[in-house]
């Protein structure tokens, strides 16, 4: 077996994709010796690249398409935690106020104000969550107190 | 008794000619109600028997929530009565926000 170069040693004892790097880089470990060299991407290039052309394209879009409204795990998880009438009284009016806000910001063409209404809504939603969550406890308390007796 | 912000909540609903949702409170009382607790206030309002909600009759959200709106009860509005008057005697010139 040939000696490897030090350099593919040192990425190869990092243990990192590098290393299958360097290994196909170097013309002589190469799968194909002999073929023309093109410029290789590196991983985080690659990705870096997905990133930048998602970002333009949600600077650029106008108008979303919902899968999900706003709030909807959220929603999923408080209705685990709260029972059926906070859900009702607390939680559901914000996330359906944040929701409204949010369509009419889309529906003006207004994508980056959708963005800091959904972001002005959660932290509605985290502040209610707080405020309640002292009643949220003294019920579980209740409830385990009264369950053990 | 009742607390500032559940009489700022009380005069804001008994001097509309509408039920109104926790949005428009907040934005009508000049600051004194907050976005992140005015419907945990609500709710307690309304388990007291204070305040009393429907769900908002007009089209939701595709795939949303429909608004709660909110109007004053009877019971309140005889409380807030009460309650400013009891202030007007304890402490002349003070009003809710």
């Amino acid at each position: 077996m040939k000696k490897l170069p030090l350099r593919v040693r040192w990425a190869l004892f990092r243990g990192s994709i590098s290393a299958l790097r360097a290994i196909y880089k170097d013309p002589r470990f190469s799968i194909r010796p002999h073929a023309p060299r093109t410029r290789a991407v590196s991983e985080l290039e690659f990705v870096t690249r997905i990133m930048i052309r998602q970002f333009l394209a949600d600077m650029k879009r106008t108008h979303s398409a919902i899968v999900r409204p706003p709030g909807s795990a959220f929603r999923t998880v408080l209705s685990f935690l709260c029972t059926k009438r906070t859900m009702k009284l607390v939680f559901e009016p914000v996330l359906a106020d944040l929701q409204h806000e949010h369509m009419e910001a889309l529906g003006e063409g207004r994508p980056w104000l959708a963005r800091w209404v959904r972001l002005r809504g959660y932290y509605s939603l985290l502040a209610s969550f707080a405020a309640q969550m002292p009643l949220t406890l003294l019920r579980w308390a209740i409830e385990m107190y009264s369950s053990l007796r | 008794m009742i607390s500032s912000k559940e009489a700022i909540i009380l005069r804001l609903l008994t001097s509309s000619a509408r039920p109104l949702y926790g949005l428009e409170l907040v934005a009508q009382s000049d600051g004194g109600l907050k976005r992140g607790t005015v419907y945990v206030t609500l709710a307690r309002m309304e388990s007291k028997g204070f305040v009393e909600s429907s769900e908002d009759s007009a089209p939701r959200v595709e795939g949303g929530l429909p608004r709660r709106l909110y109007k004053a009860t009877g019971n309140g509005a005889l409380l807030l009565d009460l309650w400013l008057k009891s202030k007007a005697i304890v402490a002349p010139g003070w009003s809710p926000a």
